[in-house]
């Protein structure tokens, strides 16, 4: 009884000096980031700007654009569908070659996978920052960053979802003799469509958010607008961007959530 | 001999237990046998064996005195023809009607192209009809299969292996998801191929009642090992213990 106290009492101790330690390291981490920050709680007195700012320019909008961001609200869309779309296309027989179960070998199921975690390691910006220069500033060039980044995604997406689909149905075809491809096409396909739908709309959402920033390196879009009111310091202006680009995610996600529910 | 399995061995990965253990089975045409045994005593993977499905590691198969152990690409395509198979869980193709579930029992004869573009010629459909007709479900041909019950998809799954013209007929639990009236529905329905077809069957199932009412001739298995071969009135209670022991 005496020793088991005495045990006891020794975890006890172990458990305290514990978090202890955690609290000590917790709190140089915090200190290290503030250091590298600057962060300095007295700087909160300019605050006050931040206030100022926002009334000056968002309470004050200029409507005048509303028109022009409207148009390119459109055009962000236009390259979102277009870099889905074009990336859907690709990915769905790359996902095939580069699935367990229906690659034809196993160096090209290898290959494809390292290669579509490469891409989609990639930021779509990153993309953007080569295209821009190189083919030409505007939509063009955020259609193709999104599209690379996106094959990225839904390759290995698509990929995973052929390699989990039920193998019932596919034994089933298999055991009336069918060739692989109609094995393929009927005992996996069919259970398949739903799910790559659906994750092609909500790569379709993340895209309109993606192809904003995208406009900020120049790669067309209401982001590309907002960039350039910004440069040139029409506050008043970018308040209206801004707004635009709430409604349209909204409808966006409210839109793609609908439709993602009713495919599934 | 139909089917001849010889020292028929199944080991999933190195070091684990045999799922099946030097297996020696003769199965002759026009035969009902009930395969007996607890979940994981091997049933499913004899059963899958026979077709392919799953490759043995050890020993061999006979399928009418030749040799389809090692069969590969195009041969064992052509093999698996004249075995058809109906499962626990139905296995008919989601979002497709009655009709084309059925014609899935030819995609072991058709082409590619044909099937893609569903170029079936009228005689074909009639044949599947006629499956249709004999499993009860005629009026259900352009059904999504998704909104039948479960014994009407095990009759489509019928169907299908029907149009397949198979020699053999194998079943991995196909009565297990059913209620008890419908399940002996189903078995009554297997019972007549077999009896008026002459379909060699070889059915896993789930109770010793089924299998004593409907087959010739009872396999029990107990982990991999086949423990009693015989006929359902030479199992008796000590048969029966050491199957589920």
């Amino acid at each position: 009884m005496l020793k088991l106290s005495h045990e006891n009492s020794k975890l006890k101790l172990s458990d305290k000096s514990k978090r202890v330690y955690l609290t000590i390291g917790l709190l140089i981490l915090f200190l290290w980031s503030a250091n590298g920050t600057k962060f300095n709680p007295l700087l909160f007195r300019d605050f006050g700007n931040t206030l100022n700012f926002i009334q000056k320019s968002f309470l004050n909008p200029d409507w005048s654009v509303l028109p022009m961001a409207l148009k390119e609200s459109v055009i962000t869309v236009q390259i979102a569908i277009m870099g889905t779309f074009l990336a859907l296309i690709l990915a769905i027989p790359i996902s095939f070659l580069g699935a367990k179960n229906t690659s034809p070998h196993w160096s090209i199921y290898t290959f494809l996978r390292s290669v579509l975690s490469f891409i989609r390691s990639i930021p779509e910006i990153v993309f953007a920052l080569i295209f821009v220069p190189t083919v030409s500033l505007g939509p063009f060039a955020g259609v193709l960053a999104l599209m690379i980044h996106n094959i990225g995604v839904m390759g290995k997406l698509f990929s995973e979802i052929i390699e989990s689909a039920d193998i019932g149905p596919q034994e089933a075809v298999a055991s009336t003799g069918a060739k692989k491809i109609i094995v393929i096409l009927y005992g996996i396909v069919p259970q398949v469509i739903p799910h790559v739908l659906s994750n092609a709309f909500y790569r379709l959402e993340v895209s309109v958010r993606a192809s904003l920033v995208l406009g900020l390196v120049g790669a067309g879009g209401v982001g590309q607008l907002l960039s350039i009111h910004f440069r040139m310091f029409q506050y008043n202006k970018v308040a209206v961007d801004c707004l635009v680009i709430m409604t349209m995610v909204i409808v966006i996600d409210y839109f793609g959530g609908i439709i993602r529910r009713r495919v599934i | 001999m139909q089917l001849k399995l010889e020292n028929l061995s199944k080991q999933y990965n190195k070091g684990e237990a045999y799922a099946l253990d030097k297996v020696n089975l003769d199965i002759k045409e026009g035969e009902f046998i009930s395969v007996l045994g607890l979940s994981g005593s091997g049933k499913s993977t004899l059963i899958r064996c026979i077709n392919r499905l799953i490759d043995p590691t050890d020993g061999n198969i006979y399928f009418e005195e030749k040799e389809i152990t090692k069969l590969k690409g195009e041969d064992l395509r052509l093999y698996r023809r004249k075995i058809a198979m109906i499962f626990q869980q139905y296995n008919l193709i989601p979002r497709m009607d009655v009709i084309t579930n059925v014609l899935a029992g030819r995609f072991g004869y058709f082409s590619a192209n044909k099937i893609i573009f569903k170029k079936f010629k009228s005689n074909e459909i009639m044949e599947a009809e006629a499956a249709l007709e004999k499993v009860g479900l005629i009026n259900f041909t352009n059904r999504q299969v998704k909104t039948l019950s479960g014994g009407q998809q095990q009759r489509v799954g019928i169907a299908r292996a029907l149009l397949q013209q198979p020699k053999m007929l194998l079943g991995d639990e196909p009565v297990s998801s059913l209620d008890p009236v419908t399940a002996e529905e189903v078995m009554k329905l297997l019972w007549d191929i077999n009896k008026n077809q002459g379909i060699t069957m070889v059915m896993n199932l789930h109770t010793v009642e089924l299998a004593r009412a409907y087959s010739k001739r009872i396999i029990g298995i107990n982990k991999g090992k086949i423990v009693f071969d015989g006929s359902p009135k030479d199992l008796y209670e000590i048969d029966i213990k050491e199957i589920y022991r």
